[in-house]
């Protein structure tokens, strides 16, 4: 068992284990330690358990076995959810931005419903964030009046409105027509550039190999291999992985 | 787009009905049918009456002041019939407010004689009835509304004693005749709690249509997609701020339609209350005809008379859907 103070890593999951209220293993005995300031990519096959992992490290999947610790937060001990999901922001594959809200209020909701923003500070924090993401002429737009890849990147506006420590992304781009896959891409990049902690499941291959530390791959519920990407995708370990990447690559 | 006009009619593959044709067809069939109830209401031995209607629903009264003794009238400047007695000048009668004065200055009147006449519009039986058929559906509607979507949250709440709670009331009042719950909230409860008929009439109604606009409004949340709940709360925003800003707000826009046939539903229901002997709608239409033996004239013209306040609330909230209708 991990404790909970004095370590060097901003993640540590240990021996975790989910079980789906259906009787699908999805996750066994994974552990993994990721510090801070690391980009971790997460790659496998459709339905080895990429996504469950993600969410159990903000609890959006609850854990059957084992022990997760973020931000010096124990996930398996009584508490305060929200506190912990202040510092993990997630985006998603399919965005979830909120389409009843114009740009500029997804954005806005969240710094000023949690951490008691006044309207003003959260509108020049959302402003900044949007020109970051160079969407700025669309603050006033709604959701459903923008294209995927713009749609993406105001769902990692929203996620940073919080000031997280650590981004979560679940195949960010694979919803998104090939053409706008690189402006979303370009986002992520310059977050790992400053030093964002990130946890990545991606198909994209050339993405992981360029900004991860390290690279995971899963397969049928298990973490199979964990190596810095030259080693991973020029010598690795496991035939596994070796039958995997001759796939797709 | 400039110098480019949309084409009327849209250019496509698919054959279209021939409109002028069809709306014709149409035409014709309400045609046919209209005549056929002529010919059948005339074949019938039944003498049609839609002239004595009218009075039901609104007539003209004249309200005649008249002499309480025996007197003499006199006029004031102001316009105000004094008539005195007789025989002792302290007895007198006094008329203010009138439309037309029957009687002149100095007249002779005996006692009954009439002194003022004053006309004005009033609700017959039918009006009557209707509004009270507006009034019910609306305190009921109210309550309804509330108590449906409160029962409606705690049928989604993650918390088993209101969800339980929730579907046993659900079920219930789904399982059990309206007409029923009726006579078990005026008899039962209505003695227990000392309630009067139209407290038990609105009770029983707002009672009933809450547990079906408690089930419309948990099909609306649920409708919501799974990830708007999570993208809320992985944000760090609780359980509670997420469905007041992201998920009511969506769901209220998909409940709209639906609501607006429970509503409707509702003014419908409304007339089952007239078997514990509240004077709606229904109930008046049974009194006018036991005056006037025109069954036929007096149901057709309930049923308008229904349609008119359904019509009106499919109206109103047709505009409140295109109102709400922008994004998602
Ligand atoms: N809510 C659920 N209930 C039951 N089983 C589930 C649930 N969610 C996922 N699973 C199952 O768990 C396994 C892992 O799912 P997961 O979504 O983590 O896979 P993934 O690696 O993200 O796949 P993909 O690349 O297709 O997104 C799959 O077999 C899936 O069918
Ligand atoms: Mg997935």
């Amino acid at each position: 068992m991990p404790s909970t103070a004095d370590t060097e890593y901003i993640i540590q999951a240990e021996n975790v284990d989910k079980i789906y209220p259906n009787g699908h293993h999805a996750l066994k005995s994974v552990s993994q330690n990721i510090r801070e300031g690391e980009v971790v990519a997460v790659i496998g096959p459709s339905g080895s358990g990429k996504s469950t992992f993600l969410r159990t490290l903000n609890q959006l999947e609850t854990i059957n076995g084992g022990e997760i610790v973020v931000d010096g937060i124990s996930l398996t001990t009584p508490g305060d959810v929200n506190k912990l999901r202040e510092e993990v922001g997630m985006v998603f594959q399919s965005f979830n931005l909120f389409p009843h809200m114009t740009v500029l209020d997804n954005i806005c909701l969240a710094p000023m419903k949690v951490r008691g923003l006044s309207r003003s500070d959260a509108e020049s924090r959302s402003q900044q964030l949007l020109q970051r993401v160079g969407l700025s002429d669309k603050a006033g737009s709604f959701p459903g009046q923008l294209s995927g890849g713009q749609q993406q990147r105001v769902a990692i506006a929203r996620a940073l409105a919080m000031q997280p420590r650590i981004m979560l992304f679940d195949e960010p781009t694979s919803a998104l027509d090939p053409e706008m896959v690189g402006e979303v891409l370009d986002v992520i990049k310059s977050l790992a550039s400053e030093g964002m902690t990130m946890v990545i499941v991606t198909h994209e291959m050339g993405f992981a190999r360029e900004v991860a530390d390290r690279v995971l791959f899963m397969e049928a519920g298990e973490l199979v291999e964990d190596d810095p990407p030259e080693v991973f995708f020029n010598n690795p370990e496991s035939p596994r992985l070796q039958a995997f990447l001759n796939q797709v690559l | 787009m400039a110098g480019f006009k949309p084409v009327n009619p849209p250019k496509q593959m698919e054959r279209q009905p021939n409109k002028v044709l069809w709306n014709l067809v149409f035409g014709l069939i309400l045609f046919v049918v209209g005549l056929g109830l002529y010919k059948s209401s005339q074949s019938i031995d039944y003498s049609w009456r839609w002239e004595r209607l009218p009075e039901y629903i609104l007539y003209k009264s004249d309200n005649v002041v008249r002499a309480q003794f025996d007197g003499t009238v006199s006029i004031t400047a102001d316009n105000t019939v004094i008539l005195t007695d007789d025989f002792d000048a302290n007895n007198i009668q006094q008329v203010t407010e009138f439309q037309s004065s029957l009687v002149y200055d100095g007249d002779l009147v005996f006692e009954g004689d009439p002194l003022t006449s004053t006309v004005a519009w009033k609700a017959g039986p039918l009006l009557d009835g209707l509004v009270m058929t507006l009034k019910l559906s609306m305190v009921a509607l109210v309550f309804a509304l509330l108590l449906g979507s409160l029962t409606g949250l705690a049928r989604v709440s993650p918390n088993p004693a209101l969800k339980n709670l929730a579907i046993v009331y659900i079920e219930l009042v789904r399982g059990t005749p309206l007409l029923v719950q009726i006579f078990i909230i005026y008899f039962f409860i209505g003695t227990v709690l000392n309630l009067d008929r139209f407290t038990a009439g609105a009770t029983a109604l707002a009672v009933f249509t809450g547990a079906y606009i408690a089930e419309i409004i948990r099909a609306g949340i649920e409708s919501i997609n799974k990830g708007q709940m999570e993208a809320a709360r992985s944000l760090g925003m609780d359980y509670n701020a997420s469905m007041r800003y992201i998920i009511l707000p969506q769901a209220f826009k998909r409940v709209l339609p639906p609501l607006a046939g429970q509503f409707i539903n509702l003014i419908k229901d409304s007339s089952l209350v007239s078997v514990i002997a509240i004077t709606d709608l229904t109930k008046a239409g049974r009194e006018v005809i036991s005056v006037t033996f025109s069954p036929f004239e007096v149901w057709f013209t309930v049923a308008l008379m229904y349609l008119v306040l359904t019509g009106l609330l499919s109206f109103l909230v047709t505009r409140l859907e295109k109102k709400y209708a922008l994004h998602g």
